[in-house]
């Protein structure tokens, strides 16, 4: 060992450099982000779990869920669409401006039923110079950025998860590989529990051609004497049962387990993150649900 | 083999010969730091946490996003109502049944001028209140607002976000900080809550 002590320099220059590249930046880029307080409605994000969610996450992690289940949404691209939401007084300047810049309009014909996309996928460039002549008419018009990407596409979030999205998270479980379907968005995708629970008994009874393990051990087995008790579990109105016909409780892990899934949602937006928030309601939400759970 | 030969070879120490680092060596690694730099440089987007792919810097992010007509007035006025008058009379402006009258569609704030709503606010009212044509008897009294609220323009801000909030269904225009410093002059001494029947005395303008 001729060269010991530069050897020695050599080693500690390498560690310290890679801890100040893998640690310490990331420590200074995101170790102040916190809860944001939306000053007007008073709602925290990320919105705090309940205790019951809280303790799922550690059944979540107890089982490997992460082995298998990213919580991570992909975003690749985004663009522009003009949407017009009021058309105000001047009809005919706003018709004549819709037939300039928009396919979806013929000249002459009749205004479109409202809200109304002008243009979809262009750039900001675009769309600001398309909003700014069409609401110098005092019609209402604006333009929303649509992120694009194979997640989003699949209805797995509205946008790109970000480091806020994991503040709550002790430890966050980002998962690295997609044997199963990203969880990141699941407690909008399918918001019934029941599903999960059955789907946690027994895969195969809930999507035909799952590869997931089953986990029974979160479930109690008791014969059925009489009546079926009211929380056992039943999949579109017929009673679940195992092979020996005895009904299926779910232990307390298994509720708190789904608790922390139904807490999963990535629904919102944020300033680092801006998407189209969709208006939903109750009747497609309830339909997309059964169309899911025939698909998967 | 004899064993002088074998014990030179035990002899002979190994040792690292010294020769110089080539040259290209360095000039690649330099080549190499320049370019991560410059990686770094056009899509870290200045290390800010608020900073994503595909959006490449800070300026783009601001620049996306979703510009609404938003009043900057009206919200500053809703988040002064969710912080003085949101704890009685709620959110939603619906207030409490049989506590706090709702300002939601309410008459004493859909006039046609602020004047009673500014002084309502101002002093606070005690005693029986029709709203909408429903009789309340609050079980106390609101407070005044005046030493809390001082500055006109918030006054105003706030005002106007009760008159023009449209999900509550009210319709009342704007209100300026001269008209609020006009009535604030004319009641700053008045040291008692209004009653319905003093209001009614006031002008509706």
């Amino acid at each position: 060992m001729n060269n010991g002590l530069l050897l020695f320099f050599g080693i500690v220059v390498a560690m310290v450099s890679s801890w100040f590249g893998f640690v310490h930046s990331p420590q200074l880029q995101f170790g102040t982000l916190v809860p944001e307080v939306d000053e007007a409605s008073g709602a925290t994000f990320p919105s705090p779990r309940s205790g019951a969610a809280i303790r799922g996450l550690d059944i979540y992690r107890q089982n490997g869920c992460a082995s298998c289940h990213t919580q991570q949404v992909r975003q690749e691209s985004y663009d522009f669409t003009v949407e017009i939401s009021d058309y105000g007084d001047n009809t005919d300047q706003v018709a004549e401006l819709l037939a300039t810049y928009s396919s979806n309009y013929e000249a002459g014909s009749e205004l479109p039923a409202l809200p109304f996309n002008v243009v979809e996928g262009v750039d900001l460039g675009t769309a600001n110079r398309i909003v700014k002549k069409i609401s110098a008419t005092e019609a209402a018009v604006m333009a929303q950025i649509v992120p694009h990407g194979p997640d989003i596409e699949r209805g797995w979030g509205i946008r790109r998860t970000v480091g806020a999205d994991y503040l709550l998270d002790k430890p966050v479980m980002l998962g690295n590989q997609r044997i199963g379907p990203d969880l990141a968005n699941i407690g909008n995708r399918n918001p019934d529990a029941n599903w999960h629970y059955v789907h946690l008994f027994q895969p195969r009874k809930a999507v035909e051609d799952s590869v997931m393990p089953s986990y029974p051990f979160l479930f109690d087995r008791i014969p059925v004497n009489g009546k079926p008790d009211v929380k056992a579990l039943r999949l579109k109105g017929e009673l679940v049962t195992d092979a020996e016909g005895r009904q299926i409780i779910p232990r307390a892990a298994a509720k708190d387990l789904v608790a922390y899934l139904l807490s999963l949602r990535l629904d919102t937006t944020l300033f680092e993150a801006p998407g189209l928030v969709v208006a939903s309601d109750e009747e497609s939400e309830a339909t997309d649900v059964e169309d899911e759970a025939a698909s998967q | 083999m004899s064993d002088s030969s074998n014990q030179d070879l035990n002899e002979m120490e190994p040792k690292a010969s010294q020769a110089p680092v080539p040259v290209l060596f360095f000039v690649i690694f330099v080549v190499l730091v320049y370019l991560s730099t410059m990686y770094l440089h056009n899509n870290a987007g200045g290390f800010n946490a608020k900073v994503y792919e595909p959006y490449g810097s800070y300026d783009v992010v601001k620049a996306v996003q979703p510009k609404g007509n938003a009043d900057p007035r009206f919200e500053k006025g809703r988040v002064a109502y969710v912080t003085y008058c949101a704890p009685c009379h709620q959110n939603s402006g619906k207030g409490a049944p049989g506590q706090f009258p709702p300002l939601a569609g309410s008459d004493w704030v859909n006039t046609e001028g602020p004047n009673r709503i500014i002084r309502l606010i101002m002093n606070g009212l005690g005693g029986p209140i029709t709203v909408s044509g429903v009789a309340w008897n609050p079980p106390a009294q609101m407070p005044p607002w005046k030493d809390v609220i001082t500055d006109d323009e918030d006054m105003a801000c706030l005002i106007t976000y009760i008159r023009g909030e449209s999900e509550w269904g009210n319709s009342g225009g704007p209100v300026t900080a001269e008209q609020v410093k006009a009535v604030r002059d004319e009641v700053s001494s008045r040291p008692i809550p209004w009653t319905e029947g003093e209001l009614f005395e006031t002008s509706e303008q």
